[in-house]
């Protein structure tokens, strides 16, 4: 069963980055040699994120900022109280970009 | 993968077939236009693009603002999106999809972005910073109207003009400040006084971009509330087109106006100063609109005259001047001022004796006039509806000179709202209006029609709740914003409470026992202590809701009230358990008979949990604490329902959409219950609360859909409930809400269609005709359901009713219900056999009329194992109803076991044969015995129905099966129904000289065009009710989505409403029937009445008078039903200020779908 459990839980959270995006439909057919593509896809789109939040980060970071960017860069959910994983790959690169446009929002219009 | 991709498709098959079209709730459209003043449709340079960001509460605005204003708008209504049980169903209304709308939308090119009502904040940060980054380099500009969350942002607010631009000229102050307006914006407003109404404008420059934010609250409803909203949008159209840059071809000032002047008739010319290009073909019109958005004067002047006009005489007051501007005869510009006008009458005030009118009751007072005049002159007392401002009754009233103060009685007055506006005007000899002063009435409405409309929810929003009225009937909701909701002609229902019995987790004491919780450990309803404390919370609530003075229809209780049976152990809680055993065993004797105990008194009889009595086998103490919590669930609702009729004597109490506990017991001391949906309970409503209100709640999303119908139909043809309650009316941005964000309705139009074909007729003449009376009995024993869960050997009484009810239901027999409480309905001679299923447990009391039944002739049909507890559910020794079902008890007893079924039986020379593969049995014991008791007869099935009807062989139908056990019993099929259709129903009421038959069938169904036949005893003239003659036959033909044919639509024949309709009813009569035979006059002078006579009508038909305006349009509102056994003279009244022309009457009556048309001329 492990395989499949694998395989499982790979295959919804592909869903879940391609129904985020508003990528999938019901006629969305995700061919198989087309997983490992989206998952580089959804792990650079993350790593380009994360540089672009500590690049524009002020210093020395607001003790907001720090703590969300700390529990985003652990994988966890920013928005839950505690250590609360986030619900996905792509909801964590999601929050990272919030993220980015709240310090850029700050840093040119506060 | 297959199954991976099995699983796949079948999560995501199941959520998109379960997603409903959401546009409603995001999409605002112009299909519902509503009158309005005419302001800027005509400028031709000011057409804008308009992204505008709001909520469903406020969406409407944009619709609005379209009627006034040439706007290319598009909308992003609501916030950024969830996935909870309710909009999860809803297609548009993930996070997912809203962030994908917004992103497209802002594509697009604006010129402004208006945030109405809805936080800047409600946006995502990038697309924040993505508007604010486009109005600093000037591609897009914005509008903040009543939202203040871009004030953090200080680099994008640091240039604040500090001059208003010009437009800001073209208004004074007239801007009430709301009422629930921020303190911040109260003092601000106050403090930048001199600036006057333009100090709602702040107006900034942020880099090439324009910002404006507009401090306007919504005005509070009343009946200057439409003339305020008129300038709101004034206000909030020119604010637009600053921001969008537009440059107007003129411009135009008034300095007089502008500073709020207060003419007296020494100098009323007032001077308008005009700036652009051009202005030698510019003309200006003056509109003076009263408080009350009535318009009084148009007044037009021109460079001829210098631009001049002198304000006329009006009464003394407040007024608006609109002004346009005209160029070439276009429009150039326009704005607002205010004025008031002092008429030397001094301050005109009315005194009333009471601002509440109850029904029979007069408004009465007296007028108080500050300066007296020296003439004698004219009071005019006029009644205006709320909220439709229509004129209904005048009243003149000689005002002698000299005269400081004049006493009034408004008799024959007439108003069809809740509430109206008093008008008390004084007429000079010269027919010039002096002075006016108003007062706002109430008058109490606490009827509950035939068919009971109400919502959850009231909505506060006047454009709303007029649509909710207009197109569904909604004229009562939960809550409500008091008086505003009420002037909205909307009666409130008081959502007073939410009553539960809950428990402590850790002592198991009981607490949680709704709003009024006091202790929250120790909260026993019976304790002094708690009772006076919740008293008090109740005084406070009445006295400050002031109910009494609106007029409440119901109160309710709560929704989803629940008990909990782990409660009830607290140390309070011993002391009343002891009551109440003392209470229901009068003697420690009888306790200890039941219980099998030796206790010297009730003081010494311990409250154990229900796992210690139950695995001590003690039954009837287990069930004594159940009953206990069940005692304590109805005497809590009761005890609120007698405090609130301390303050309201009329006031109806009950709670919707509640668990039952013990039904009878509970609902006892109420007058109003929404049970949960369910067969057996909703029956159980039917039979022991047909008289009080009986409401479910409907409006889910399982009704959405093309081709859905509303499940009111059903319930209300089997008659289980007798209104309407819908789920839900108060926000326009919910997936529930009968109307969508822009007030479309959000269902089908089939829906909605059937929806108002109960709201007009069909519902009041299902509530009004009463089923026919059955000569069949079904036990309700509550007890036996619960003792079903103690003993494997006792079957549950749900089993066996359940198949029986479907079985009476697809055959069109009627049945009554019989508890422990209701027993005397055996002594009714028409019921002829008696159905008691998993009966276990069967009182002394219950024992005797059982027998008594039977020896007097009757038929009691057993399933199994009845009798084998009594009352106390105290296991017996010897059966109680032995002399009729054998003398089974629980020591010679087995477990039911499955086994094949296959009885042939003769019965009073009936032949009754069942075969059956499977049935759930007693194991030893033969089928069917009968046994012959006094003059009647006992039957024990010794099996259950559910499995032995589903394997049932095709030789012995089941239905055949129990057809001829009513048939041996002297009660046989009236009716022979074939309905090929699963879930079909036939109910039969009797009326007066008629029968009414209704079938229904499910969507299905009627999608497949489901047709079937009723065989009636003999030969009728058979009319469809709504619809007209069908003919003479004794079978009526059932065709669920009639089809006109190619003949039919040659001959112009049209599709008649319920031709396509799951509930089909059909009134059966002796004699042919004929159009309703009544009088009224042709003409009436608006103002007045006409009077219909229906007395020629017999009695107890439902009539449905259907209105129509001289414009063709029907006035859904105005349409009225009643039933001629309550109303045989029926007045329509005509509003002064209505449209002149003919009106056309359709009186119908709804049995016989025959109607009479007729014209009444109104001058």
């Amino acid at each position: 069963m492990k395989p499949l459990s694998t395989l499982l839980a790979l295959f919804l959270g592909l869903s879940a980055i391609a129904w985020d995006n508003g990528e999938l439909s019901l006629d969305s057919k995700i061919k198989p040699e087309e997983i490992p593509i989206l998952v580089k896809k959804a792990e650079e789109g993350r790593a380009s994120m994360l540089e672009k939040v500590k690049k524009e980060m002020p210093s020395p970071a607001p003790k907001y900022y720090a703590e969300r960017l700390e529990k985003i860069e652990k994988g966890l959910n920013p928005d839950a109280k505690g250590q609360v994983r986030a619900i996905n790959h792509n909801y964590n690169t999601k929050q990272l970009e919030a993220l980015y446009w709240d310090i850029k929002l700050d840093k040119d219009f506060k | 993968m297959k199954l991976l991709s099995t699983l796949l498709v079948f999560s995501l098959g199941l959520s998109a077939f379960a997603r409903h079209d959401g546009d409603f709730m995001r999409l605002v459209t112009r299909e519902n236009p509503t009158p309005h003043l005419s302001w800027a449709q005509d400028i031709p340079s000011a057409s804008l693009r308009v992204f505008f960001v709001s909520n469903g509460q406020n969406a409407r605005a944009l619709a609005e603002l379209a009627q006034r204003m040439n706007i290319d708008y598009t909308e992003f209504i609501g916030n950024m999106g969830s996935t909870d049980v309710y909009n999860g169903a809803m297609t548009g209304t993930s996070p997912a999809e809203r962030s994908k709308e917004l992103s497209d939308k802002l594509l697009k090119d604006y010129d402004v972005v208006v945030f109405y009502n809805q936080q800047f904040s409600v946006l995502p940060s990038k697309e924040r910073y993505f508007i604010l980054e486009q109005v600093q380099k000037g591609k897009l500009n914005l509008v903040l109207f009543g939202d203040w969350s871009l004030d953090q942002y200080k680099k994008v607010l640091k240039d604040k003009l500090p001059d208003l631009p010009v437009f800001a000229n073209q208004f004074s102050e007239p801007i009430a400040i709301p009422k629930d307006a921020k303190e911040e914006l109260k003092k601000e407003i106050a403090t930048e006084n001199s600036l006057g109404s333009k100090s709602v404008f702040s107006c900034y420059k942020f880099g090439e971009g324009r910002i404006v934010k507009l401090k306007l609250g919504n005005p509070e409803f009343g009946c200057e509330w439409k003339a305020a909203f008129e300038n709101r949008m004034a206000l909030f159209m020119q604010a637009m087109l600053w921001a969008g840059k537009t440059e107007l071809p003129a411009y135009f000032s008034s300095e007089k106006l502008a500073g709020n002047p207060v003419f007296n008739g020494s100098n009323n010319d007032v001077s308008f100063y005009l700036t652009g290009k051009e202005l030698s073909n510019v003309s200006i019109e003056v509109r003076i609109r009263n408080l009350y958005d009535g318009v009084e004067k148009v007044l037009n002047c021109s460079a001829k005259d210098g631009f001049k006009v002198t304000i006329p005489q009006l009464a003394s007051g407040k007024y608006y001047a609109d002004v346009f501007v005209k160029k070439g005869g276009s429009l150039a510009n326009f704005g607002f001022y205010n004025f008031s006008v002092d008429s030397g009458v001094g301050k005109i005030s009315i005194a009333l004796s009471s601002d509440s009118i109850e029904k029979g009751d007069v408004p009465k007072g007296q007028i108080r006039i500050g300066k007296p005049a020296k003439d004698e002159m004219t009071m005019r007392l006029s009644m205006f509806d709320s909220p439709y401002g229509r004129l209904w009754a005048i009243k003149e009233i000689k005002v002698p000179a000299n005269t400081d103060k004049i006493d009034f009685k408004f008799d024959n007055f007439y108003n069809p709202t809740i509430a109206g506006t008093l008008f008390a005007e004084f007429v000079n000899d010269k027919g010039e209006i002096l002075d006016r002063s108003t007062k706002t009435l109430y008058f109490p409405n606490r009827e509950i029609e035939d068919y009971f409309i109400y919502g959850w929810g009231a909505n506060a929003d006047p454009f709303a709740s007029a649509q909710l009225e207009e197109l569904f009937g909604f004229k009562a909701g939960l809550n409500g914003r008091l008086p505003a909701t009420f002037l909205m002609n909307q009666r409130p229902i008081p959502y007073s409470t939410h009553i539960s019995i809950g428990v402590h987790p850790k002592t198991g004491a009981t607490t949680d026992i709704g709003w009024g919780n006091v202790a929250k450990y120790d909260d026993c309803i019976y304790n002094p202590e708690v009772r006076k404390k919740v008293a008090e919370q109740i005084k406070e609530f009445m006295e400050k809701g002031n109910y009494k003075k609106y007029g409440v229809p119901i109160y309710s209780l709560g929704d989803e009230n629940t008990l909990n049976f782990a409660a009830g152990f607290g140390p309070e809680d011993a002391k009343y358990f002891r009551e109440y055993l003392s209470k229901k065993y009068k003697d420690i004797a009888s306790l200890n008979r039941e219980w099998k105990t030796s206790y010297p008194d009730f003081n010494a009889v311990p409250n154990e949990k229900s796992d210690v009595t139950r695995k001590a086998g003690n039954y009837p103490a287990w069930n004594d604490h159940y009953e206990f919590i069940e005692q304590m669930y109805a005497d809590w609702h009761a005890f609120w329902a007698d405090e609130i009729k301390k303050y309201d004597r009329y006031a109806k109490v009950g709670a919707e959409g509640s668990s039952a506990g013990d039904i009878e017991r509970t609902i006892e001391k109420l007058e109003f219950w929404g049970p949960y949906r369910s067969l057996i309970d909703s029956e159980a409503m039917r039979a022991f609360a047909g008289n009080k209100i009986r409401t479910i709640w409907y409006g889910y999303h399982g009704e959405r859909g093309e081709g859905k119908s509303p499940v009111v139909m059903l319930d209300m043809l089997n008659g289980v409930i007798n209104g309407l309650g819908w789920f839900q009316i108060d926000d326009c941005s919910s997936s529930m809400c009968i109307i969508g964000a822009d007030h479309r309705p959000s269902f089908p139009s089939y829906f909605n269609g059937l929806l108002n074909q109960m709201r007009f007729g069909l519902g009041q003449i299902l509530v009004s005709t009463p089923l026919e009376k059955p000569n069949i009995a079904v036990y309700w024993s509550h007890l036996s359901d619960r003792a079903s869960a103690i003993d494997k050997r006792c079957v549950s009484p749900a089993d066996s009713t359940a198949i029986l009810l479907r079985f009476f239901y697809r055959n069109g027999i009627n049945f009554d219900m019989v508890s422990d409480r209701t027993l005397e309905r055996l002594k009714n001679k028409d019921i002829k056999i008696f159905f008691m299923d998993g009966a276990s447990v069967v009182s002394d009391k219950a024992a005797e009329a059982i027998k008594n039944f039977v020896k007097d002739g009757g038929t009691v049909v057993a399933d199994m194992n009845p009798g084998l507890m009594n009352g106390y559910m105290r296991q017996m020794e010897k059966n109680q109803l032995s002399e009729l079902f054998g003398d089974q008890t629980f020591d010679k007893l087995k477990v039911p076991a499955i086994r094949k079924l296959d009885l042939d039986k003769e019965l009073n020379g009936v032949k009754i044969k069942l075969d059956s593969a499977k049935a759930n049995c007693n194991p030893d014991s033969e089928f069917f015995i009968v046994r012959d008791y006094g003059k009647g007869k006992a039957i024990l099935l010794n099996f259950t129905l559910p499995i032995a009807e589903v394997t049932a062989s095709q030789q012995t139908p089941f239905d055949d099966f129990l057809g001829n056990i009513l048939l041996s019993a002297g009660a046989p099929m009236k009716y022979k129904v074939e309905i090929p259709a699963e879930g079909a129903i036939v109910r039969v009421r009797q009326g007066n000289g008629f029968e009414l038959i209704g079938a229904h069938v499910g969507d299905k169904s009627v999608a497949e065009d489901a047709k079937g036949s009723i065989k009636i005893p003999s030969v009728k003239y058979i009319y469809k009710c709504k619809s007209g003659f069908l003919g003479k036959s004794d079978t009526i033909e059932l065709d669920f989505n009639k089809h006109l044919s190619f003949w039919d639509r040659l001959s112009g024949k049209k599709a008649m409403p319920l031709d396509k309709s799951p509930l089909q009813l059909y009134a059966l009569f002796d004699t042919e029937q004929f159009p309703p035979d009544f009088t009224v006059e042709k003409t009436v002078k608006l103002g007045g009445a006409v009077e219909f006579d229906f007395s020629k009508v017999p009695a107890d038909r439902t009539l449905l008078i259907q209105v129509f305006s001289p414009d063709g349009k029907e006035m859904l509102k105005r349409n009225l039903v009643l039933n001629t056994a309550k109303i045989q003279k029926c007045p329509f009244h005509f509003a002064f200020n209505e449209m002149p022309g003919n009106y056309k009457f359709s009186v119908m009556d709804v049995a016989t779908g025959l109607s009479k048309d007729l014209m009444i001329s109104a001058d």
